[in-house]
């Protein structure tokens, strides 16, 4: 079990990265508890795996150092480090049983076999793999042989992490949900850091304690998945969070109301009225508005709507830019005329992109 | 003008592919095979294409057999999970490959390819090599191949689910509108349930090797012929538990009784499998005939504004979704209710003997 | 998943010529040798049947015996060196980068020599008195002469094969390294295994395809082995270094026996053949089954 915390960690894979776009990680400073469940999610390229594969060990950052439980371990390798990963391709040694690719880490470290059979019977009791162990472990499916590689991870007892590189990716849909669900149990079972790094945010926001959005290397924010569903710190976090993601519009600001298309929509928050911040938006999210149904709202266009089986998605111009209103499946959308009301409790400004801080 | 397969079925070493699969497939329309792994979609898909050859059946397109024509005589195009691009040619060129192999003229094919990347937005891209671009791209770049051929009939095969989530709505909100009247038969193999809703048109539920019902999705959603259907298109795991029909009562998993809702009053005494959706749990009496069910908490997933509470009732594990963030602890008792109306009934066979009248459920 | 066979008639004319050209050059020619090795002569060309006289004949040689032995300790021999050799030299090649094509050039160079070349080349290298390992090996003190001494024959010879052929047998295990996919290692570094149980559990279980091609390559080569030997020893210092061909074509041409001869050549061909039918339906016993398709 550790506390993993890096400092100033930064990275890049060019030999003699100059500009900041060279660099794949950016200036991070991260504080893991013992214990947590972390997700670092992301799109394609955002640095989510080059943080993982330094963390792991696997990948020397360039500068910055990483440390666990207060020792700087920068120059020590996984072995060493006390990490296991279950990376995005099963990976079991086919020519062993589930016993002993259960087995094998413990024999690597010199376990005699009393103690071994002990512990491979106690994870695969939690694994449900118990009746799998004396079966070859190439006729497993992708499923299973994630287990058997998160398993792996188990049987040791000075594992200080158990790290995840998109585990799902190969899983088929029916497995992937149960898979999903047992690794949140087995997180609450062992106690044990587990990092996981994904661009699915289903997967991220279901499993973690703590989601860290991650965009061009550097960690945007890092909170609760309910968190980052109300108060994106940013408006990548916001549109890349919730399906569809949060909407934006542009806007004035009179310290207490956000004006758009001359509507005012009072913003029930202590922003303080010297706010100096110039392209101001709005933010809130489809969930948190509807169609009025009395003239009131800002006026838009209906485009197009989507149906899927519990809701209902209105994509609409309004105020110059693209707005989506979720509704519950069976409400109706008005033929014409179309005003969409925002839920002020809700509605979020941001100043630059960011979120614009409350005063206490 | 259709393409109608009779019979198809096609096995491979012993192993049963499809079986006995009609279906009718007309013109300008956008059709979904949804199904879990290993349905037969993917072999469907390559019966249609010509890559396999079938076993027994016939396939007419506009009339005409076509069972035995060879690929390469099919006109048909086919986008596949793995964006399959031609790695060493640069997009423009992997996009006018089907209309250089009809030796059509220079100006011919580069006007059709800038059309055809001006639609997928990627114009920009063209001097590229498609393995210097996101995943995305080069998604969009065998579409645009599929598109510049021109074919009858466009076959993909889950082509969004290398992508990343949130690539994966962008380029699923364009997709009906890439093919919609242009007089093409567009065939959609889908394992996620919303995507037959999102993308629209007929959808074809395949478990198995066979046809198990077509229709819109909405229709196969509120009355799915078959406890496998229902399965199959419910986004989160459907909830099954054993009831016993008597006496105009019915009673769940020997725990709970309630009596009969109207759907099923013609239900004749007996087992049956009760079976409904995960968001039909609720943490209040939605009706006065909503009927509570004490059930421990396992695990609760919070995704955004909804939690998804996997939960151990009546000897079961069931999956419940509401809407809001709960916080829970493994082994916490709760109580939530369930309203008779919104229930399904399955007999012994997995067929469906009541669906709820409601037009949600 | 891949496109299943379909009836191509107009394929089987493209292919006809071909199958006349073989048919002329090897299918007749094996008839005849069939038809020589069942018949005897008295001379002038007349011949009559004698059954499987020839083939006992044969078996029942001491000669063939003799020269069947020597060929089974050349290619165990042979193999037992070459197959660990070219796999260790596989798993030491860099796995990318412009230094992994350098060696694999420089292996490839071998390869690339004609036999009789070869064979030329380790003729004079060995020679005690202007060959370079042969005059250095007896200037440190060692007595060599692979013209006299049936053992220092067998060294050259054996020798000379491992430099010829090694490099095949490292190109391909190399080839079948490059498929593992990074992750096996990663995982392999990650649960503590040490060099050895990386080979055992994640490279070996790999290379099986690659190590029966290469077995099999090496086995039918070496068995029917000629050219290098003969111009190395051509066969001495007495019949030392006799193998089953040298001494099948000293019968043949010769002491013109052609009957014994033809039979010899067709038990020869038929050992090689069962030998690889063997092996390779041993080590396919345990490949995988096709992967059912959605």
């Amino acid at each position: 079990m550790a506390q993993i915390e890096t400092r100033a960690l930064s990275h890049s894979y060019l030999p003699d990265p100059d500009y900041p776009a060279d660099f794949a990680l950016k200036e991070l400073d991260l504080n893991l508890l013992d214990g947590h469940a972390y997700a670092l999610l992301g799109p394609s390229g955002c640095g989510k795996s080059t943080l993982l594969g330094i963390i792991s060990g696997l990948l020397r950052p360039t500068q910055g150092e990483i440390l666990f439980d207060g020792q700087d371990v920068t120059h020590l390798n996984a072995r060493q480090r006390h990490v296991a990963e279950v990376f995005q391709f099963p990976v079991v040694y086919e020519t062993m049983s589930v016993f002993d690719n259960l087995a094998f880490p413990l024999k690597n470290r010199g376990f005699g076999r009393e103690a071994i059979a002990k512990r491979v019977a106690e994870v695969a009791e939690l694994l449900d793999l118990s009746e799998q162990l004396p079966r070859k472990s190439a006729t497993l499916s992708a499923g299973a042989r994630q287990l058997v590689s998160l398993g792996r991870g188990l049987v040791r007892t000075d594992v200080n992490a158990i790290l995840f590189d998109e585990p799902l990716t190969v899983i088929d849909p029916q497995e992937k949900w149960r898979l999903r669900t047992r690794l949140k149990q087995l997180h609450r079972q062992s106690g044990l850091t587990m990092i996981y790094v994904t661009h699915d945010q289903t997967e991220a926001l279901t499993f973690a304690d703590t989601v860290m959005v991650m965009h061009e290397g550097r960690i945007l924010q890092s909170g609760s998945p309910s968190e980052l569903f109300e108060r994106p710190k940013h408006k990548f976090v916001g549109k890349f969070i919730g399906s569809p993601g949060m909407n934006f519009l542009h806007c004035q600001f009179d310290g207490n109301a956000a004006i758009v298309d001359g509507q005012s929509i009072p913003l029930q928050r202590p922003y303080g009225t010297d706010i100096d911040g110039s392209s101001f938006e709005l933010g809130f999210r489809p969930e948190y508005c509807e169609f009025s149904r009395d003239g009131s709202g800002i006026a838009a266009q209906l485009i197009d709507v989507d149906c899927t089986s519990r809701r209902k998605i209105a994509y609409l111009n309004a105020a110059g830019a693209k707005v989506c209103v979720s509704l519950p499946a069976d409400q109706e959308i008005p033929a014409d005329n179309h005003r969409i009301r925002i839920d002020p409790q809700r509605a979020l400004l941001y100043a630059a992109e960011i979120l614009v801080a409350e005063r206490p | 003008m259709s393409l109608r397969i009779e019979n198809l079925c096609s096995a491979d070493d012993g192993v049963t592919h499809l079986q006995d699969i009609s279906l009718q497939f007309d013109t300008n329309s956008f059709n979904i095979l949804l199904g879990p792994a290993r349905s037969g979609k993917t072999s469907l898909l390559r019966q249609i294409a010509g890559l396999d050859q079938a076993g027994s059946g016939r396939m007419l397109l506009h009339g005409e057999d076509i069972t035995r024509r060879d690929v390469r005589k099919r006109d048909v195009a086919f986008v596949y999970q793995e964006f399959v691009n031609y790695p060493t040619l640069t997009v423009f060129e992997n996009i006018a490959s089907p209309l250089r192999v009809r030796a059509q003229d220079k100006q011919t094919v580069a006007r059709k390819v800038h059309e055809v990347a001006e639609l997928l937005g990627i114009s920009d891209v063209l001097d590229r090599h498609p393995p210097s671009l996101s995943g995305g791209q080069q998604q969009r770049v065998a579409i645009g191949r599929a598109l510049a051929k021109d074919a009858e009939v466009i076959l993909l095969d889950e082509p969004l689910a290398n992508l990343d989530y949130k690539l994966r709505e962008d380029l699923r909100r364009e997709l009906p509108r890439l093919f919609a009247d242009k007089g093409k038969i567009v065939i959609y193999a889908a394992s996620d349930p919303n995507e037959a809703f999102l993308l629209g048109g007929n959808t074809v539920v395949l478990d198995k090797g066979t046809v198990r019902q077509t229709g819109p999705a909405a229709t196969i959603f509120a009355t799915p012929a078959s406890l496998s259907v229902a399965r199959i298109m419910s986004e989160f795991p459907f909830n099954l538990l054993d009831a016993n029909v008597e006496n105009a009562s019915c009673t769940v998993a020997d725990t709970i009784s309630f009596p009969l809702p109207a759907h099923m009053d013609s239900l004749s005494a007996g087992h049956y499998t009760l079976g409904f959706r995960a968001e039909q749990f609720s943490f209040a009496a939605l009706t006065p005939a909503a009927v509570a069910c004490d059930a421990t908490v396992a695990v609760t997933e919070i995704t955004g504004n909804e939690t998804i509470v996997h939960i151990e009732f009546a000897g079961q594990s069931c999956v419940a979704v509401v809407a809001g963030t709960m916080t829970f602890r493994a082994g916490d008792t709760i109580t939530m209710y369930l309203d008779p109306d919104s229930l399904f009934m399955f007999d012994s066979s997995g067929q469906t003997v009541a669906s709820p009248t409601s037009s949600q459920s | 998943m891949s496109l299943r066979k379909r009836d191509y008639p107009k394929a089987w004319l493209l292919v006809l010529p071909v199958v006349l050209i073989v048919a002329f050059n090897a299918v007749i020619p094996l008839m005849t040798v069939v038809n020589y090795s069942v018949q005897d002569t008295f001379g002038n060309n007349q011949f009559f049947w004698v059954g499987l006289e020839w083939f006992e004949e044969v078996l029942h040689s001491e000669r063939f015996g003799n020269a069947l032995g020597r060929q089974l300790l050349f290619t165990g021999l042979v193999l037992a060196i070459e197959i660990p050799l070219g796999l260790m030299i596989a798993l030491g090649l860099p796995k990318s980068g412009w230094r992994a094509s350098a060696y694999m050039m420089l292996l490839a160079l071998p390869l690339l020599i004609p036999w009789n070349v070869v064979g030329t080349i380790w003729q004079i290298f060995g020679r005690i008195d202007i060959g370079l390992a042969g005059a250095a090996i007896n200037a440190v003190g060692i007595d060599y002469n692979y013209t006299q001494n049936a053992f220092d024959a067998w060294i050259t010879v054996i020798a000379m094969d491992v430099w010829h052929w090694t490099s095949l047998v490292a190109l391909l295990c190399y080839s079948g390294l490059k498929s593992v996919p990074e992750v096996y290692y990663q995982a392999a570094a990650i649960d503590g295994a040490s060099r050895w149980a990386i080979f055992r559990f994640v490279q070996l279980p790999r290379l099986r395809q690659v190590l029966i091609i290469a077995f099999l390559l090496r086995f039918m080569d070496s068995f029917m082995i000629y050219t290098e030997p003969f111009v190395i020893t051509g066969g001495g210092p007495g019949n030392a270094t006799t193998f089953l061909s040298i001494d099948l074509v000293k019968l043949a041409l010769g002491q013109f026996d052609l009957g014994h001869a033809a039979a010899m050549s067709l038990i020869y061909f038929l050992i090689v053949l069962l030998v690889c039918w063997l092996f390779y339906t041993i080590m396919s016993v345990g490949d995988s089954r096709p992967e059912p398709r959605q």
